[in-house]
């Protein structure tokens, strides 16, 4: 628990959270799913958060400290939504630190089979530096990992947020 | 005696290595872009012999091991320890004389000094970061404070006090991480036995903190406890054919294999608890009363679970400590591990499982669980460990072993040993909210859809272990996949057996839609890659082989092709030990069907499936008689290449051309066009047929009356994995026909094919891959004519009536506490979470 040796020899956080538990043997392992996709028919880019509906349902009974809520209801899906919102960003990246967040609209969010599917768009392109955070879950669940996959001109660069991470940086060209 | 040489450990992959070259393959296509996608394993693959065969059988000098174990343990309830004393006797079966025997000691994967535990970083236990990239400090969380308070609290890891051979000798050994060798006084011959007997000791680890595979749940409301034993005695590593001695140290992750045998164990617990362990209890009138005894009796023919013990006399064990000590006696033959429970809080319940002209014809299903995991537990588990018994066995065989468990040891995660598994999920504890009423005869514990297909999945996985590799015994030390995979395979198709639409993977969720997102990702390793190195597990073990399969079975081989293969496969190395290569082998030679180009793709490679229509082009045959070809092509060409605009404009004015005003000017070549007929085209026309031969002239001829549509279609391999190309094709009058081309398609050619098709009718559209049954990552490019794919989003929003709805609650919950919903718990947003302690 020592901090960093100069700067900052105080600094040393601790993350809320539950209790580590990494499963023995893990069945299904908690994870978020995020795509973001440039759609030159609408010139738009479209991120898509895909959670499993178990793992989003057990958040929003953390988050709306109700028991039995049930992502069937608008009014669940909506509050999932607004949760992923406040949990989810790019920004620009100027100097090589983390710049403004971008714009991006909330749209909402449905169900599909056994997962939800959150909505979010930016009605312009990316700059060719960003920066994300994804801490969906990861507040509530300390072994949620969260994956970002963004499709480029030249593949899909993929970013993987667990643990204590924040921001990650990526160059996209 | 014991020396400890951490600091000495050389692995031998270590060294390796160094000499690996860049290109690792002896054949290269060093000119040129062919990829040969088909090029067989066989230079890949270990060369077959006598103990594993080229057909990916168990060789005719195929041998393994035998250890068996008697073993007097004690458990230590207050100070959380166990004591033990195993008896072993070891034969080798093997052709080779050994001088030393190596032990597995997992649980000195705990120690300080480990090398699982040196060589944890961040991502193992969440622990410091740097995380100077982003400005901050380095953080720590709460997970691992608390993990490292227990390791300073405890020493964990074994204590081996004692190692003497069978006349007391005491036998020299050497402890090196997870491993111990113990030097033999004499070189033990093949085909000979040796015993020798180990006292050993170590402190039992607060799972839910120190995070393990076996340990203690302590319940602090009842201050109670269930303690759960795995890999709790040292036993023999696997020596084997294809590996010599299986001693890669235990880092947590590749988890184990080992020797079948036959147990004899003795657990000495409080008197208070309930026993649940490998095998079968020896001692029922010991430990059970009278009427206990009765009720599992009972258990053997009813058509319900039984509770053996009830969940009243449960509550009162565990509100009643007795002082008093029991010892539960149990047996187990032929298997390849021993793991067990105790609680004063299980409650157990019991059903038979009929297995008719099996050699174990009667399999009792039964279940240990505290009252905290009730009602969810007497309704479904035991009935889940039928249902996977039921499947599995017609997958591959006759359940082997007289008993098949479940124990809810934990609150999550499942793990898996012969005839007995620790499974998680409890109910959620109901507490009504300031202005909830009261109402009578309210549950007091709720479960979750999350909770309950989360037990009903966890439990048909984790017994479906016990075929997969407790029975048919995989290397899970070096290959996660062979038992993960292969087991998330078949609980996949349990659980659709199930209930229709179990939400593991809905129709709305196939699981072929859900893998390619991980597929095109970077950060991918090989399916075949050894288990401690394998980045993004669930995915490339459990997931991507299950898809694998699942495409095998349902689409490359066809279920009656996959279904009898895989039972082969079953039933070649049901006890005994496989090796990827006898999977992949077995798989064709049972089958017939050639699937190197599918194991190289999906298990060697990290590429994923995008195949797309590129062009379709459609023509007709040409009769190659001028008089007939002459007027279409003219036709055709008036088509394409309408008349200028200004020489249209020109006539319009009633300007007329010099030639129309000097018609005497005018030749031949003002009469004819050149699509008219000469007679040089009709003799050049006689020419040719009279050059074809009479087959070739009646080929034409036919042709030429059947009049048919020709369609050339370009296929390219744009993801990098070959795959079959099933197609539905529908022509004008809206009739469908779906074919599918097999992979081979792509042999010459891995980046794009032609494929011809002659029709008699035209093709109005053609589908790739409608059914989505080859994780094809991206399907806008699967049509012809190219349709219009509107992303999700677009779809999304082109649904108005629920878009609104939608809008105006967002609105309605953001203008509240500016959008942060009213009813939330104080959600931490941006980097609120972070507490900084100073």
């Amino acid at each position: 628990m020592t901090g960093p040796s100069g700067r900052a020899a105080g600094a040393v956080c601790l993350l809320a959270g539950l209790c580590l538990s990494m499963s023995a043997s893990a069945h299904r392992l908690p994870m978020g799913m995020t795509t973001v996709t440039y759609n030159p028919v609408t010139d738009s880019v479209e991120i898509v958060h895909r959670l499993h509906r178990h793992d989003a349902e057990q958040a929003m009974v953390e988050v709306m400290a109700e028991s039995g809520v049930d992502l069937l209801q608008l009014t669940v899906q909506a509050r999932l939504a607004l949760y992923t919102e406040s949990h989810f960003q790019i920004a620009t990246v100027v100097d090589g630190e983390v710049g403004t967040p971008l714009p991006l609209q909330l749209l909402g969010a449905e169900m599909d089979g056994d997962y939800v599917l959150i909505y979010q768009e930016l009605p312009e392109r990316l700059p060719p530096e960003i920066a994300v955070r994804d801490d969906v879950l990861r507040d509530l669940f300390p072994d949620q990992v969260n994956q970002v996959n963004i499709t480029t001109t030249s593949g899909i660069k993929t970013l993987v947020f667990k643990l204590d991470d924040s921001w990650h940086k990526v160059r996209l060209e | 005696m014991g020396v400890s040489r951490f600091s000495r450990l050389l692995l031998p992959a270590v060294s390796m290595l160094f000499v690996l070259p860049v290109f690792a393959d002896a054949i290269r296509q060093t000119k040129g872009e062919f990829y040969d996608a088909f090029r067989q394993l066989d230079v890949d693959l270990p060369t077959p012999n006598v103990y594993r065969t080229a057909s990916g059988a168990p060789g005719d000098r195929y041998w393994q091991q035998q250890v068996d174990y008697k073993i007097k343990v004690d458990l230590d309830q207050d100070a959380r320890r166990i004591t033990g004393s195993e008896s072993i006797n070891y034969t080798n079966n093997s052709p080779d004389t050994l001088r030393y025997l190596w032990l597995q000691l997992d649980q000195n994967r705990f120690r300080e000094d480990s090398i699982a535990r040196r060589s944890e970083t961040a991502f193992d236990v969440g622990g410091r970061r740097n995380l100077a990239e982003q400005g901050e400090g380095d953080v720590l969380n709460y997970g691992a404070v608390a993990r490292q308070q227990a390791m300073d609290d405890t020493a964990y890891g074994y204590e081996v006090k004692r190692v003497v051979d069978s006349r007391g000798k005491a036998i020299p050994f050497t402890i090196v991480d997870t491993m111990m060798r113990l030097d033999l006084a004499a070189p033990l011959a093949s085909g000979k036995s040796t015993s020798f007997s180990i006292d050993f000791a170590f402190n039992i680890i607060n799972e839910a903190r120190v995070s393990g595979r076996g340990g203690y749940d302590h319940f602090d409301d009842s201050n109670t406890d269930i303690f759960f034993l795995a890999q709790w005695f040292p036993r023999l590593a696997a020596y084997t054919d294809y590996a010599g001695w299986q001693h890669k140290a235990f880092l947590g992750r590749g988890e184990f294999t080992l020797e079948f045998g036959d147990y004899e164990v003795e657990i000495t617990v409080p008197a208070d608890h309930v026993v649940s362990a490998t095998g079968v209890l020896q001692n029922p009138g010991k430990v059970l009363s009278a009427e206990q005894r009765a009720r599992l009796k009972q258990a053997e023919t009813a058509a319900q679970p039984v509770f053996v013990v009830t969940p009243e006399e449960a509550a009162q064990n565990e509100k009643t400590p007795s002082k008093e000590r029991a010892t539960w006696v149990f047996k187990a033959e032929n298997v390849r591990d021993f793991a067990w429970a105790s609680s004063n809080k299980f409650i157990w319940d019991a059903m038979g499982h009929q297995q008719p002209g099996a050699r174990q014809p009667l399999v009792m299903a039964m279940s240990f669980y505290p009252n905290e995991a009730e009602p969810i537990w007497s309704k479904y588990s035991t009935q889940a460990v039928l249902h996977t018994l039921e499947v599995y066995s017609r997958f591959s065989f006759d359940y082997p072993y007289p008993t098949a468990q479940s124990v809810n040891a934990w609150a999550r995660g499942g793990m898996e040993y012969p005839m007995i598994t620790f499974n998680g999920y409890r109910p959620e504890v109901f507490e009504p909210g300031e202005d909830d009423v009261a109402v009578e005869g309210a549950p007091d514990k709720t479960y979750s859809r999350r909770v309950k297909y989360g037990l009903v999945g966890v439990i048909i996985h984790e017994i479906g272990h016990i075929y997969f590799p407790m029975t048919v015994n995989s290397d899970e030390r070096q290959w996660t996949w062979m038992d993960e995979g292969i087991n998330s395979f078949l609980d996949y198709v349990s659980a659709l057996e199930w209930e229709e639409n179990y939400p593991s993977y809905a129709p709305h969720t196939n699981v072929l839609d859900y893998i390619p997102d991980e597929m095109v990702a970077e950060n991918q390793v090989p399916v075949m890659t050894q288990s401690d190195s394998v980045l993004n597990l669930g995915y490339n073990a459990y997931t991507k082989p299950t898809a694998a399969l699942i495409i095998l079975r349902e689409t490359v081989m066809g279920r009656e092709l996959f279904d009898f293969a895989f039972k082969e496969y079953s039933r070649r190395w049901m006890f005994k030990r496989p090796t990827p290569s006898d999977f992949f082998r077995t798989m064709e030679d049972a089958s017939g069907v050639d699937l190197d180009w599918f194991w190289r793709g999906w298990f060697y490679s990290t590429d994923h499936v995008d195949i797309a229509i590129t062009d379709v082009r459609e023509y007709k045959v040409a009769s190659l008689n001028p008089d007939v070809d002459y007027p279409l092509d003219r036709t055709e060409f008036a088509d394409k290449h309408p008349e200028t605009l200004a020489q249209i404009r020109n006539r319009e004015e009633g300007r007329k051309t010099w030639m129309q005003r000097h018609p005497d000017l005018a030749d031949q070549y003002n009469r004819d066009d050149r699509f008219t007929v000469s007679n040089q085209n009709r003799n050049d026309y006689q020419e040719l047929l009279e050059s074809l031969e009479p087959w070739e002239r009646t080929a034409l001829e036919r042709a030429v009356a059947e009049d048919k549509y020709i369609y050339f279609i370009d296929f390219a391999n744009l993801g990098g994995l070959v795959m079959p190309l099933p197609l539905k094709i529908t022509d004008a009058s809206g009739d469908s026909e779906f074919v599918t081309f097999p992979a081979e398609i792509w042999r010459r050619d891995f980046h794009a094919v032609t494929k011809i098709l002659i029709r008699d009718t035209a093709i109005a559209s053609l589908e790739l891959d409608p059914r989505h049954e080859t994780a094809d990552a991206n399907y806008s490019n699967n049509n012809y004519p190219q349709r219009i794919t509107k992303s999700r989003i677009q779809l999304y929003k082109s649904d108005e009536e629920d878009r609104n709805l939608m809008a105006e609650m967002l609105l309605k919950l953001r203008e509240v506490k500016g959008g942060v919903d009213p009813d939330a718990k104080a959600i931490p947003l941006e980097q609120a979470e972070i507490e900084d302690r100073e």
